[in-house]
């Protein structure tokens, strides 16, 4: 019986190991989403085929189904947390986190002052991370769930829309 | 063993049924209709008797049988315990379970400067703007690479004449070579 009991959590909290990169980029966006000068907008996927009312191929429906969140969390250039720009800091935890080897960078781009960076999950079972800075603001655009190819994919060419 | 005559039977008979014997009473009162000696008036009351002590060496409290009689209750009673201990631990593990597991359901939350804001349209409308920023960006990203292969593909024609122009050469060399 000990022995069901331990192969029985060891089921249940396998998934939650290998989600364990996904839970420490909630932990930090929660940790900042209450500030001053801070939004945060926090998306389930069946928000995002009502959105669509409805109206989505197979292969839509199918990437939907793969995404359990988006977290969308925006940081006006002006918000301080003492003397140091919160944005700094949001920066100093999220790099803490996916400079790191389960995470990988698949995108780096600069245009002039702005700077988009992907980072996704070695694991499918994960986060895909845009990092946005431009001088007004600083966004944080997370998508959760299972993130593969399909998605990557999708979101590189535009695919995810809220409207 | 002490042993009573049918008179004192008779005593003790009338003291029983009025329940006002002691234990020891009762015992000798058994002792003597067991024996086997009984007075012909006091028979009808053999079977009475004959019987409590049938019953007491069914029951017998010095049988080596008694610890199997009790071990399956204390089993049942640690089965029991056991099943329940189960139980609980599946309930903990449900628990658990519902309150690790992200919530997948109509969800949509706005927060701006730590303030909660019920408005749907917003929130989306918020999502897409900065959906859009990143996908403008993106478009940027596949022009920038797309000019980037062209300038590519333009740097490789123009080389493709070289090209052409050391192969000649390479087999110029190797035909002189030959010869």
């Amino acid at each position: 019986m000990k022995k069901v009991l331990i192969i029985v959590l060891a089921a249940i909290l396998c998934p939650y190991i290998a989600m364990a990169q996904a839970k420490q980029i909630h932990l930090i966006l929660d940790k900042y989403e209450k500030r001053k000068k801070v939004e945060s907008i926090i998306i389930s996927p069946a928000v995002l085929q009502m959105a669509g009312n409805g109206n989505y191929n197979a292969s839509t429906k199918e990437l939907l189904s793969k995404i359990s969140e988006m977290r969308i969390v925006n940081v006006k250039e002006d918000a301080v947390e003492g003397t140091t720009p919160l944005r700094i800091i949001i920066r100093d935890d999220l790099d803490k986190v996916l400079i790191s080897p389960k995470f990988s960078r698949v995108l780096k781009m600069q245009d002039g002052e702005e700077l988009l960076e992907l980072f996704v999950t070695k694991e499918s079972d994960g986060v895909l991370v845009f990092l946005a800075t431009s001088p007004k603001e600083f966004a944080v655009i997370s998508i959760f769930g299972n993130i593969d190819k399909s998605v990557i994919n999708a979101v590189m060419t535009g695919g995810i829309k809220v409207k | 063993m002490e042993t009573i005559d049918s008179k004192r039977a008779g005593d003790l008979l009338e003291r029983y049924f009025e329940a006002e014997t002691t234990l020891r009473e009762e015992e000798l009162l058994r002792d003597y209709f067991s024996n086997g000696d009984v007075s012909p008036e006091h028979a009808v009351y053999i079977q009475l008797f004959c019987a409590f002590s049938e019953e007491r060496e069914k029951l017998n409290v010095t049988s080596p049988a008694l610890p199997e009689m009790i071990m399956p209750v204390r089993n049942s009673t640690r089965k029991f315990h056991f099943r329940w201990m189960s139980v609980a631990a599946a309930a903990a593990l449900a628990v658990f379970a519902f309150l690790m597991i992200p919530e997948k359901g109509d969800s949509l939350k706005l927060i701006i400067d730590g303030v909660n804001v019920r408005n749907r349209e917003l929130a989306l409308t918020k999502a897409d703007l900065h959906l859009e920023q990143v996908n403008s960006l993106l478009v940027r990203f596949r022009d920038g690479s797309n000019k980037q292969i062209d300038n590519m593909n333009k740097i490789g024609d123009a080389l493709s004449p070289f090209k052409s122009l050391e192969k000649i050469l390479t087999q110029t060399t190797v035909s002189d070579r030959l010869e």
